[in-house]
């Protein structure tokens, strides 16, 4: 390992640049949104059937411009508010490949064939896994999923007031909402960054020492899983996995969106940092039932037959 | 599990925070000021990365004043999870120490290469405008310049050329100068690489192009400038560069990355 640790240095440093900032922009806005918003009532408003608040939370990713790291402190933090299980897991799966930002760099990276099948393609695949996920977890029930913590229904105040740091008394005595905002941001960014450095550095010692497969592209059927472990062993943020996906020389249609759909949902820091807001249990199920439904999706998406998507297959033979 | 010395335990939770924000913000604002970001994240994200070390500066300055310190009545924290959340909290700050002086190693090329024919989207992140100004410059450049007189092509403009039929047919036996990180392959033949990096170092492509021809060079990743004929494959179209002259430049071009 010793020959290898500037390269796991480096991949662990720029990990750590790369989502520090986000996951502290999402502990922000889960700070603001439950001070300031009347959240109990947007969520008491919300439908309880399955399905239908899992197109809600499907609709916030398609309109919120967010990646995983931002996703997670925000679904955490409302979760523990009471929002329905299948509409936080639907915005947290399908929301970092959804959102304006991911599809407008898939646009880009397409743009030289046919960004709007490839954004169709996307989303399609997007919406299905992230619903599969979701109403799947949500079946197996809150307390089988969730962690204990993030369970504790006790009021905001009281489950801060045992936490590490507590907002100064000058300022929640002049502004309760801002203290509370402030405490928030610090606890759940605090909470969640622990995970996400421990992700980090696993990504970057697996990839280091994997660092075969992330060139492996294979031809055929065998393309899919190749490009479904590159995706889970670069972490990719989804701002940017439209153009690691081509950069990758004669891969398959169905192997470059298995890439892309893959990635948003499942890869080794994801993994560790799920720990924050799932059960073990529950994290197998996950990894399970997204390897599954992407092979299958792109297994079906590889029998379409080629004159369809022709306009959208780039070769080097062109 | 209660420690012996709550107060003090109590006191070194309470300070790890300012003093772990503290070093993670000096780690980002040093690599921002210094240009050294540049080689391990994709400037999109430099703005966010300097704001956030900033932010975290302020915060481990104004802490005492944002936050009370712990009453002494509070439960107090075990040694043994304190001591492991103090490593991994500093555990960036400790990689930061011990990153490599030239950061991307050739280790670090060679794991991550692909050949000099990606599909054009991959470029998209790096050739700002739109393509078809840059269709025109290059198409313009080559029907302007007589073949024995080189022009000046980033690694990139020629990836985004050989994508094109009647650009590579334009630039196939034509002089070129190209950049890029020396890799050794066989006496006969080496690459010339360069790093894409989408978001991040984790995803850090490297493409490279064949060049026909010996150096004397004997360090990994020196950065050449290098004059060669143009050739491509005519099964693959795949770019390779017949070695006429090189030179170790030396400054380094501006690459927008």
């Amino acid at each position: 390992m010793l020959p290898h640790l500037p390269e796991i240095t480096l991949i662990f440093t720029s990990l750590f640049i790369q989502g520090l900032p986000f996951l502290f922009l999402g502990a922000l806005i889960s700070g603001l949104v439950s001070s300031f918003l009347p959240i109990e009532k947007l969520i008491a408003w919300m439908p309880r059937h399955p399905l239908k608040s899992a197109c809600l939370g499907l609709c916030a990713g398609l309109v919120f411009p967010s990646c995983e790291c931002i996703g997670l402190p925000l679904v955490r933090r409302l979760t523990r508010k009471g929002l329905p299980l299948s509409a936080g897991l639907a915005y947290l799966f399908a929301g970092p490949a959804i959102n304006p930002i991911a599809l407008s760099s898939t646009w880009l990276a397409f743009s030289f064939e046919d960004p709007i099948t490839a954004i169709c393609l996307r989303l399609i695949g997007a919406i299905l896994i992230a619903l599969i996920l979701a109403l799947s977890l949500h079946r197996m029930g809150r307390t089988w999923v969730l962690r204990p913590e993030v369970l504790a229904t006790t009021p905001t105040n009281e489950h801060l007031a045992q936490s590490p740091v507590i907002a100064a008394s000058w300022l929640q005595a002049r502004f309760p909402r801002l203290a509370n905002a402030v405490q928030i941001t610090l606890v759940d960014f605090l909470n969640v960054s622990l995970f996400y450095i421990f992700g980090a550095l696993i990504a970057a010692t697996v990839q280091t020492m994997g660092s075969t497969f992330l060139n492996q592209t294979g031809t055929g059927l065998l393309g899919i899983p190749l490009m479904m472990l590159a995706a889970i062993l670069s972490s990719v943020c989804s701002s940017a996995d439209a153009f690691v996906a081509k950069s990758y020389v004669n891969v398959s249609l169905a192997a470059t969106f298995a890439f892309l759909w893959i990635g948003p949902v499942l890869d080794l820091k994801l993994i560790v940092i799920y720990h924050s807001f799932f059960q073990r249990r529950a994290i197998v199920l996950l990894t399970i039932l997204t390897l599954v439904s992407v092979f299958l999706l792109a297994l079906a998406l590889s029998v379409i037959p080629a004159d369809y998507l022709n306009a959208i297959y780039w070769s080097t033979q062109r | 599990m209660t420690s012996p010395h709550p107060n003090y335990l109590l006191r070194l939770r309470y300070f790890l925070i300012p003093l772990c924000f503290g070093a993670w913000g000096c780690v980002l604002l040093r690599l921002y000021l210094s240009g050294q970001l540049a080689q391990i994240q994709n400037p999109t994200y430099h703005p966010f990365t300097f704001g956030f070390a900033l932010i975290l500066i302020f915060i481990a300055i104004s802490f005492p004043l944002l936050f009370d310190p712990p009453e002494t009545t509070s439960a107090s924290p075990s040694l043994a999870a304190l001591g492991g959340r103090a490593l991994l909290l500093l555990l960036p700050f400790f990689a930061y120490l011990h990153l490599p002086d030239d950061f991307i190693s050739t280790n670090f090329l060679r794991q991550r290469t692909s050949s000099a024919l990606l599909s054009p989207g991959a470029l998209k992140r790096f050739l700002p405008g739109k393509p078809g100004e840059l269709y025109r410059l290059l198409k313009e450049q080559a029907e302007t310049t007589p073949k024995d007189q080189p022009v000046s092509l980033d690694l990139l403009e020629l990836i985004y050329l050989s994508q094109d039929k009647q650009l590579r047919e334009l630039y196939d036996g034509h002089q070129v100068v190209i950049f890029g990180q020396w890799l050794s392959e066989n006496p006969t033949q080496f690459k010339l690489a360069r790093l894409l990096i989408f978001c991040c170092a984790a995803d850090g492509r490297t493409v490279t192009l064949n060049v026909h021809g010996q150096t004397d060079l004997k360090d990994d990743g020196s950065w050449l400038e290098v004059i060669g004929t143009l050739r491509y494959d005519a099964d693959t179209n795949i770019p390779k560069l017949e070695l006429i002259n090189y030179t170790k430049p030396e400054h380094l071009p501006d690459f927008n990355m």
